[in-house]
């Protein structure tokens, strides 16, 4: 207490002088900030929750009706430690109530964004409708709803949001119900992230994203109560898609879902999908970058979906792969990956077959990324590729080796990628394992007397330290 | 005289500051000049309101900012993030009013966003009491008209 009376004291003294700072902030003589202009002081408003927009209506007379002019809207309720009262936990739902009634009173224009998390405040659904119409009404581009209900009831969308002329951003998240009518017409809509949200059947998804004609990035979470068996995702103007169950590291068990894309425009695919019936890919001609994480465990007729999806993405420039998961022998591929250039992929062991096969099947592969899944150490090696693929003599310049262990294996595949590649010029080893400056010598030093076909590589080993 | 590719600004108190057009552009204001009268790019642009110190300060981003976006590659993200951070943390109160109204007027809209930003960053989570003497913003409600407009915004939910 008596500390901070002090330091009061100490404030109010440096407050005399000019241009002294307290505390790494600056204090002058006069009221320069409100001379700025009104649009100055509004864009200043408008990178402020709305929460700490409001509050300057009290500095003074020239602030009291600035903030109503502010057309970036986010709510967002901290969470309120228990135990609240009723009264405290609608404070947040009467709040908003406020500013939208006093926005409206000063004739305040359109609404650019509108953002509500509600944390574990309480809100009448009624109400949270009638702020995404007016938000909607008001020709909101950008709308952003983030909810739990703590009531135990969920949110339906209004059905204003599916004829929205001037939408452009939609990031609905939590408790949130999709009903898609018919008449759905989101014309300009550009960007739709769903996470973990719910839906009323299975078209409904499908309407919203094949009648958005604009739509260039999707993001779905989806969830085990998300109510949907059949995936259709038909985007015709669709660059970025990142897909992936709301679950951890492990595969989703007991899922019985499908899931089907066909996105021509595609350029940029992360997809993480596990334990599905069917995987239909089709159509993605014009991919660059993919990140894949799948498993065909339980596919009704997976060697073919299989076929169907490295034929659909082969033209991919840059790959990540986990075939972790995939139990299929890749023998009945055919196709070739000729714009690949960096592959990264994590595998039950070295000389998996997916390995060996994507290094014949991508003859311009310039960095290849190999990761040994640390779960399946006691998973045999494999035999090496009988005779050297392609991109070794003419392009693999860059291999880095992640989770090495200093294994007979181990070193076998070192030994193969030095003997054959003739333009290697950097083989980077990483090794989870603490390796002191005793075994890093003896590694070094038998690594350094295998045969090389290039004479620039460099060998760098990493180690945890 | 500025050579081709180069324009001369001047300060209202009559500092004159040598500039590549690249850097100068990052203004939509000076941009908008030399695109319609050819002979704002040849002689000398006078920018109104705005002293030498301040200019030096709005030349010293642009700069930073207008190399950056010809090679991404010169300069990252971060590094610019850094940069930004550096510049608004050394500017007192008078240089950030200075510097707003500046990059307000020349439309130099990265600037202006930064630098809302910062005083956004002074606003934030403040009671009306702190964010006053931050400002030295005067309190020209009556006690009635401030009952009356807390009783209007609850914000203590």
């Amino acid at each position: 207490m008596a500390d901070s009376s002090s330091k009061r004291a100490i404030n109010s003294i440096s407050r005399g002088r000019k241009s002294k700072t307290r505390k790494g902030v600056p204090v002058v003589e006069d009221d320069r900030i409100s001379d700025l202009p009104d649009s100055v002081l509004v864009h200043i408003l408008s990178f402020l929750p709305t929460k700490d927009a409001v509050v300057t209506g009290i500095l003074s007379k020239r602030w009291e009706f600035l903030w109503t002019n502010v057309t970036n809207l986010q709510f967002v309720c901290p969470n309120i430690p228990a135990p609240a009262n009723r009264e405290k936990k609608m404070g947040f739902s009467n709040f908003v109530n406020k500013v939208f009634v006093q926005r409206s009173d000063r004739n305040s224009g359109s609404i650019d964004k509108f953002t509500l998390v509600n944390g574990n405040a309480e809100i009448d659904l009624n109400d949270a409708q009638s702020w995404v119409d007016t938000a909607i009404s008001l020709g909101v581009q950008k709308l952003e709803l983030e909810l739990t209900f703590v009531t135990g009831y969920w949110f339906i969308l209004p059905p204003s949001v599916f004829t929205s002329k001037t939408l452009v951003v939609l990031e609905l998240c939590g408790g949130v119900i999709i009903y898609v009518p018919n008449s759905v017409c989101i014309p300009n809509l550009k960007t739709l992230n769903l996470d973990s949200v719910m839906y009323l059947g299975d078209e409904s998804l499908c309407k919203l994203i094949s009648t958005s004609l604009v739509l260039e990035n999707l993001t779905l979470l989806m969830t085990e109560f998300d109510n949907v068996e059949k995936w259709r995702i038909s985007a015709p103007a669709l660059k970025r898609l990142k897909i992936a169950f709301d679950s951890n590291d492990e595969p989703f068990p007991g899922l019985d879902s499908m899931l089907e894309i066909n996105a021509p425009e595609l350029q940029y695919l992360d997809i993480r999908y596990h334990n599905s019936k069917r995987l239909i890919v089709t159509n993605c001609g014009n991919l660059i970058e993919a990140n894949v994480d799948i498993g065909n465990t339980e596919w009704d007729n997976p060697t073919e979906d299989l076929i169907k999806f490295f034929e659909a993405i082969n033209n991919v420039k840059f790959l990540s792969i986990n075939v972790v998961d995939i139990y299929r022998e890749p023998e009945l591929l055919s196709t070739k990956f000729l714009k690949l250039t960096h592959l990264t992929m994590r595998t039950r062991c070295a000389w998996h077959p997916f390995l060996r096969w994507f290094l014949e099947s991508a003859d311009n592969l310039e960095v290849l990324t190999f990761k040994e899944d640390p779960r399946y150490l006691d998973c045999a090696m494999l035999t090496e590729p009988e005779s050297v693929p392609r991109c070794f003599s003419s392009c693999l310049g860059a291999i880095s080796v992640e989770n090495w262990y200093p294994t007979k294996e181990g070193f076998e595949m070192l030994k193969f990628f030095l003997k054959n590649g003739k333009v290697l010029k950097t083989l980077d080893i990483s090794s989870p394992w603490k390796i002191d400056k005793r075994a890093m010598d003896i590694i070094l030093q038998k690594t350094s007397e295998f045969p090389k076909a290039s004479d620039m590589c460099e060998i760098t080993i990493h180690t945890k330290r | 005289m500025a050579s081709k590719g180069n324009l001369t600004l001047k300060s209202c108190n009559g500092k004159e500051f040598i500039v590549e057009e690249k850097v100068a552009v990052m203004s939509t204001t000076i941009k908008n000049m030399v695109d319609v009268d050819d002979s704002f790019a040849q002689g000398v642009i006078p920018i109104i309101g705005v002293d030498g110190k301040i200019l030096a300060k709005l030349i010293e981003y642009c700069k930073e900012h207008a190399e950056a976006d010809e090679d991404e590659e010169v300069k990252s993200e971060e590094y610019l993030k850094k940069f930004d951070e550096k510049f608004v943390d050394e500017l007192n109160l008078n240089d950030l009013y200075d510097l707003l109204k500046a990059s307000n007027y020349l439309e130099i809209t990265k600037l202006l966003n930064l630098l809302c930003q910062k005083v956004a960053s002074m606003i934030k989570g403040k009671k009306p009491e702190e964010i006053r003497r931050i400002f030295n913003i005067k309190n020209d409600f009556t006690p009635e008209e401030e009952e009356e407009i807390n009783r209007q915004n609850p914000w203590a939910f």
